[in-house]
């Protein structure tokens, strides 16, 4: 109410007018304030978390959570498993999980999946940890896309099916995550879980290397260089193996030293140039 | 008994195979980790910045004071020389991924809280256990204990133990185990599924 009379003063209404702006907000408080008073709530926990008041985003988040905001729970959650403002309790984080996860929330499934992997919190599971990650991924999260491909790759929880790998790998690598691209790049390459194809296996690898991956730019760099699955481009070819020696790649360092004896000074310099100016997008 | 003298004989292995370098005084290694502590803290309660923000920087400084490869080299114990390049690489990458996560996140993120170095004290020939206390506005202080080695680039963390815990023998043990079941490329599938958690989102 005081708020509506500062807002009513600020805007000078007076009299009659000023009842009636109050009793309309009044009248309709559902409409009006509710959503707004949700958003404030976790937006303040939110802000509080940032800042590192942990104990008044638990404050916030456990209204709304309560409420069955399942963003909140998911958040009240980590707030459990990481014992900020609150005692450590993996049980407590689990509890807050499933009701997120219940209202849908896509991270809350993935780290529920996680802890029945592991066993943290909860009793180790595999086929429900599968069960989790493959409903956060239906909801189209990245992460649990490449977890169940690495999963099924390596055959960790679940039988080794290197099709199912490349297929959920893929979705992955579609969604952008980077270390999906290079693998799907590796797949490719090597016909594992889908037919060889030196064409596709060097665009996911420029793919991954676009987005600063140093494996992947070594990978690319060497496409180049031999013309394998790409239009052969030595300086291109050094370009990326300058990148991926900077970021530490120690083979990269070794198969940039090699092509540099095969170029001129005006070659090296070009390459030089282009990867001064590369950005990861 | 048997499970004390494993952990006496896994110290001392760590001791003698950590290399060669100067012995480290408890003033010098005091020092370093006070200017490490008095870093994190401005780092922590400066305001304008994120969390995620000042846990990155506080996982930058970390990276730079923490021997990862050695700590990453001794965790994995006979494994190691059983690994290939490219696994050790991918080992390497995602243990200090798991391990700067972790301690960013214990050390780190609440306002207000203080870092005071207690004492310090020789620990073996090389060594240097530092006494660290965090004291937090809200809840009890921890207190962790910081092995300090004099590496060649300067004082290095080899191990922190809290509550008594030792982290390297914490994941010393922890790996053994999953290496034993599922072998060197499952202990890095491990890391990184672990990795891959969700923290808070907006």
């Amino acid at each position: 109410m005081r708020i509506l009379q500062k807002l009513a003063m600020r805007y000078s209404i007076r009299g009659m007018a000023r009842s009636l702006v109050i009793a309309a907000f009044v009248a309709a408080p559902s409409i009006i304030f509710a959503p707004t008073a949700s958003g404030a709530g976790f937006d303040e926990g939110w802000r509080a978390y940032q800042a590192g008041n942990f104990a008044v985003a638990l404050r916030e988040w456990s209204t709304l959570a309560n409420a069955g905001n399942s963003r909140a729970q998911f958040n009240l959650g980590v707030l459990f498993d990481e014992g900020r403002g609150v005692e450590e309790s993996r049980a407590m984080a689990i509890d807050w999980w499933q009701k997120a996860a219940a209202g849908g929330h896509k991270q809350a499934l993935h780290n529920l999946g996680l802890a029945h992997l592991f066993g943290r919190g909860v009793a180790k599971d595999f086929d429900k940890a599968i069960g989790f990650f493959k409903q956060a991924s239906s909801r189209g999260l990245a992460r649990s896309q490449y977890n169940l491909g690495k999963m099924y790759a390596v055959g960790f929880g679940v039988e080794q099916d290197q099709s199912q790998a490349f297929k959920w790998i893929m979705m992955a690598a579609e969604s952008g995550v980077h270390q999906a691209q290079y693998n799907i790049g590796k797949m490719f390459r090597d016909g594992t879980g889908t037919d060889a194809d030196a064409r596709s296996a060097a665009r996911w690898f420029l793919a991954a290397a676009n987005q600063g991956y140093a494996k992947a730019q070594n990978h690319i760099g060497v496409r180049l260089a031999r013309g394998d699955g790409i239009q052969r481009n030595e300086i291109e070819a050094l370009k990326w193996l300058i990148l991926a020696e900077k970021s530490g790649h120690e083979l990269a360092s070794q198969n940039r030293r090699d092509l540099s004896m095969k170029l001129t000074i005006e070659q090296r310099a070009e390459a030089k140039t282009l990867a001064a100016g590369f950005a990861p997008r | 008994m048997l499970k004390r003298s494993i952990t006496i004989i896994l110290f001392l292995g760590l001791m003698a195979w950590a290399g060669t370098a100067a012995a480290t005084t408890p003033d010098g290694a005091s020092k370093f980790i006070g200017n490490l502590s008095s870093k994190a803290s401005s780092t922590l309660n400066s305001g304008g910045l994120s969390l995620n923000q000042k846990e990155a920087q506080v996982r930058q400084l970390l990276s730079e004071s923490f021997d990862l490869k050695l700590i990453g080299r001794f965790v994995l114990g006979r494994a190691w020389k059983k690994s290939s390049k490219e696994q050790r690489v991918q080992y390497l990458g995602l243990f200090e991924q798991f391990v700067l996560r972790t301690y960013s996140r214990r050390l780190g993120g609440y306002t207000g809280q203080k870092f005071n170095v207690i004492n310090a004290k020789n620990f073996g020939k090389k060594d240097v256990l530092v006494t660290t206390k965090i004291s937090r506005p809200s809840g009890p202080p921890v207190e962790a204990r910081w092995r300090v080695r004099l590496r060649k680039k300067g004082h290095k963390i080899i191990d922190v133990m809290v509550a008594g815990v030792s982290m390297v023998q914490t994941q010393k043990s922890e790996f053994r185990s999953v290496v034993k079941r599922q072998g060197v490329s499952g202990l890095i599938e491990t890391l990184r599924l672990q990795v891959s958690k969700f923290s808070a989102q907006k």
